[in-house]
């Protein structure tokens, strides 16, 4: 009895698991026939994410349930060959309809919901054959509408009517606006990236990116041209770098690429950036946007039909994407779709695998699986003068003692034994003459470097770093070199993976200078002469002054001597101690003034405050040449002290800043 | 609303005819006396819609036999069995055609048989008003154009018929008192059905839909009967 109910629950142990690993392992689901064609959506009005997959002939229909399992599916007859589906709700009757691009025969077809399953299918007559369309709202009536990147070149806009009765062979108006490019455009997407409240297209033709933007009368022109890269085939629209202007990435099948374009916007004109190009497995395919890392980012997914693999291209919430690495699919696959089968808040995955006649589904626990692979964390921060380490910005002064530190410290994750290159960029807006000028320096082993360059080339073997200081400047030497203004200073790994692939790792810190410095600022030299003068020991004190730039500057004198001593006792109970003795006095307008004159015990004398030293006058820097300051009695100070005789200037900036030169001399 | 203008004339025509009937002249009257009848109609179809889609059928002549009984001087019984010419499905939405098609009617009726006993009026001339219900087979094939459409598929269409009736007015004219030649039109209302089957060869996997459709048709006609005692 013991026995059975062990095994009894042993076997519920196993089913348990059996059934947890069903929902979190990818699945492979066999397709009967080729299938050209994927999208999801609710076909039946129950809340849950259906799959509709093409195939020559035939549409077949999965119900998706509560737990995001699909059903077997339902054949709908599909008059050709789909390449193409979105579902919507073309006629406003509340049930999603499927819009299908045929291949075969051409033209837009629509399978209409008549709820319970069943569809009639609307053939438009007329309309182009499509290499890939888009649905929307093009002109100021309620219809929806489509535009389509035409096989025959441009872009067909098919007008919505309004009138959904499927004895009428039209429902649209159709209507071809031209692009340069000769030949078929290839992909087309919409959006409204001009901010303007019309709908307007991105469409690549020909190795060419356009953007045609709507015009008051519903017309459509193109305004923005930009290259890809060879043989764009998808388009997506986000706004990666969060300026809320859209941006847009192109699969580019030829070059292996994802060509990421950031959108600007400057007086209602839509424009954009150079492309940055980020290498993914042979022949990128199609593209699906979505979070899928669940890092409120929006990433991309790119299915590579010449390798077989999926790879995400993750935003790394500054604008650039940190690449995944490859998740296998089955082979070749031609379309990728995202969307949120089980109700969980994060997306799965799916690819249309066309050779291998499967589509593979990857729950977002495998996606987070795949996608837990970590690059190394960088962080890198900026402090003054030693002070605590932050991301800042920080305010520094061109004081002549400020320094810049900048501290590292890297996790390097599952990166550990990795070879990368290191930059350590200081990237600068600085005042020139008025202007600001935007400078580039790289710190290197030779020094600052102008432009981009490694500090160490191919570091062998990542490993954790705590934070050290890995940089330290005069602020005023940088300034001298750069310029005062506002710095950025980035760490950059350049990540060399064993399988090939390449990792950008970057951080950032921020400061700025304030201040000016003097090119070539005054020298101060301090000498002291011993002489015996009527029996009597004295101090003579000269001091010499090379005004340099700084002449007829106005600027504060320090004159002061501190003189400091000890001396050992040994206390009743036999203990030796040592006191320390100060003996300080400054120059002021009314003659000399002793600051200080005291004896301190250890403790004491580790707790000190040193007496603040006041300007004995405001001077106009100029040249000295040993000139005699004072003579000073030996016996006015304390006998067995060290003395240091001191001179130092302030010089008052027009911005209010000091810059500090100081000589001392010992007797 | 098309039928209650139909049936309205006929049941008044059904009561004159009750209210005047008179005794027959003998080369009209066929009471007691069997018939058979050769008929030639020709039958125009109404539209519908199927799958949403606008459907014609083309009209179409409809050839039949018919076997009668002269009950008394105004009621006669019929049976007929007729059967249609290939009719074609017309998808105008589409542009091509569906199907061909052929209706077989196998009606009952009665006719309601007016002999003027007035001799100044021609007595071998009988109009009547007739009426009765069939059952209307239907078959049909799918049309090359439809078939292409699906294609890699094979569409199969099932046609089936449905009960119906129908109403009509006509009249013999007598040669002599065993031939006699009839006009007559009636109009028929019935409904088939079809059901369509794509089938996938591949998958082995078939989509049905199956949807009624009226047959509802005028014919009109022309006929010979014989009689005989």
């Amino acid at each position: 009895m013991l026995k059975k109910s062990f095994f009894t629950l042993i076997n519920v142990f196993f089913i348990l698991i059996f059934l947890s690993l069903k929902q979190i392992m990818a699945a492979e689901v066999p397709l009967p026939i080729t299938p050209t064609s994927i999208a999801c959506g609710d076909l039946n009005q129950d809340g849950y994410q259906d799959l509709a997959v093409g195939i020559r002939g035939d549409i077949l229909i999965y119900w998706g349930n509560y737990n995001g399992n699909l059903s077997s599916y339902k054949l709908v007859a599909f008059p050709g060959t789909p390449t193409k589906i979105i579902i919507a709700d073309i006629n406003g009757d509340n049930k999603n309809d499927l819009v299908i691009s045929d291949s075969e025969n051409g033209g837009i077809k629509i399978l209409v919901n008549q709820g319970s399953g069943d569809f009639l299918i609307h053939e438009e007559r007329n309309s182009p054959s499509a290499n890939d369309f888009a649905l929307g709202y093009f002109n100021d009536d309620s219809f929806i509408d489509i535009a389509v990147a035409n096989t025959s070149g441009g872009v067909s806009v098919l007008y919505g009517n309004g009138i959904w009765d499927l004895k009428k062979s039209t429902w649209f108006t159709p209507a071809t606006y031209p692009i340069p490019a000769a030949g078929a455009a290839t992909a087309i997407a919409t959006a409204d990236f001009n901010q303007d409240g019309r709908a307007d297209f991105a469409v690549t033709a020909g190795d060419m990116l356009y953007i045609l933007e709507g015009q008051e009368d519903g017309s459509f022109g193109v305004t923005t041209q930009v290259q890809t890269g060879s043989s764009p085939v998808a388009i997506g629209i986000a706004d990666f770098n969060h300026d809320r202007i859209l941006d847009i990435v192109v699969a580019n099948k030829s070059s292996n690429s994802i060509g990421l374009y950031y959108g600007r916007l400057e007086g209602g004109k839509y424009d954009l950036s150079s492309p940055v190009f980020y290498q993914v497995g042979y022949s990128p395919s199609a593209l699906s946007i979505a979070d899928f890392n669940g890092d409120n980012y929006l990433d991309v997914a790119v299915t590579c039909e010449g390798d077989n693999t999926l790879y995400f291209l993750l935003d790394t919430g500054l604008g650039n994407f940190s690449k995944s690495i490859p998740v296998t699919t089955g082979i070749q696959p031609v379309q990728v779709i995202a969307t949120d089968l089980n109700h969980n808040g994060k997306m799965e995955i799916i690819t249309l695998n066309k050779i291998s006649n499967s589509f593979t589904l990857l729950y977002d626990q495998e996606i987070n699986a795949q996608l837990s692979f970590r690059l190394p964390s960088l962080d890198i921060k900026v402090s003054n003068n030693g002070g605590n380490p932050s991301d800042g910005p920080i305010t520094v002064t061109t004081e002549v003692n400020n320094n810049i530190q900048i501290w590292a410290s890297l996790d390097a994750n599952d990166c550990h034994g990795i070879s990368a290159d290191v930059y350590l960029l200081l990237n600068a807006s600085v005042d020139d003459k008025g202007k600001i000028s935007h400078k580039t320096y790289s710190i290197t082993s030779e020094g600052l470097t102008e432009g981009e360059a490694p500090l160490v080339t191919n570091w062998t073997g990542l490993t954790n770093i705590p934070l050290t200081c890995i940089w330290t400047m005069s602020v005023q030497d940088l300034v001298r070199t750069i310029g005062a203004g506002y710095y950025n200073i980035t760490a950059k790994l350049v990540i060399h993976s064993p399988n090939g692939l390449t990792y950008y790792v970057s951080d950032t810190a921020d400061f700025a200078i304030t201040g000016r410095v003097l090119s070539n600022p005054p020298t101060i030299d301090v000498k002291v002469q011993k002489v015996i003068e009527s029996g009597k020991t004295k101090i003579k004190t000269f001091v010499s002054v090379n005004a340099n730039k700084a002449q007829d500057l106005p600027a504060f004198a320090y004159i002061w001597i501190e003189c400091y001593g000890s001396y050992t006792y040994t206390t009743d109970d036999n203990t030796t101690e040592v006191d320390h003795c100060a003996y300080i006095e400054q120059y002021t307008p009314e003659g000399w003034q002793v600051l200080e004159d005291k004896c301190y015990t250890q403790d004491e004398w580790e707790d000190r405050q040193s007496p603040h030293i006041d300007p004995c006058t405001e001077w106009p820097v100029t040249d000295l040449d040993n000139c005699p300051l004072f003579d000073l009695p030996v016996s006015e100070f304390p006998s067995g002290y060290s003395c240091t005789f001191n001179v130092g200037l302030i010089i008052q900036n027009e911005g209010g800043f000091d810059y500090s030169v100081f000589d001392s001399a010992p007797f | 609303m098309r039928k209650r203008e139909i049936i309205v004339p006929v049941i008044l025509s059904l009561f004159l005819t009750f209210a005047c009937y008179s005794y027959a002249q003998p080369i009209s009257d066929t009471t007691g006396k069997i018939g058979i009848g050769l008929r030639v109609n020709g039958m125009t179809t109404t539209s519908d819609t199927y799958k949403g889609r606008d459907i014609d059928k083309k009209d179409q002549a409809m050839f039949g036999v018919s076997l009668s009984y002269g009950v008394n001087s105004w009621l006669s019984l019929e049976a007929a069995f007729d059967g249609s010419l290939n009719t074609k499905l017309k998808d105008n939405t589409l542009g091509i055609d569906l199907a061909t098609i052929n209706v077989y009617p196998l009606t009952f009726s009665a006719q309601l048989r007016y002999i003027t006993k007035n001799p100044e009026f021609y007595n071998w001339i009988v109009p009547y008003l007739t009426f009765g219900f069939g059952y209307y087979f239907v078959s049909g094939d799918v049309s090359s154009e439809y078939k292409a459409e699906y294609y890699p598929n094979d569409v199969k269409l099932d046609f089936d018929g449905g009960w119906g009736g129908h109403v009509g007015i006509g009249t013999d004219i007598f040669a002599s008192k065993t031939i006699a030649v009839g006009f007559e039109a009636r109009y028929f209302w019935a409904s088939g059905s079809i059901k369509e089957t794509i089938t996938n060869p591949i998958l082995n996997a078939s989509t049905t839909h199956k949807e009624n459709f009226d047959l509802d048709s005028w014919m009109l006609g022309i006929n010979i009967k014989f009689f005989f005692k």
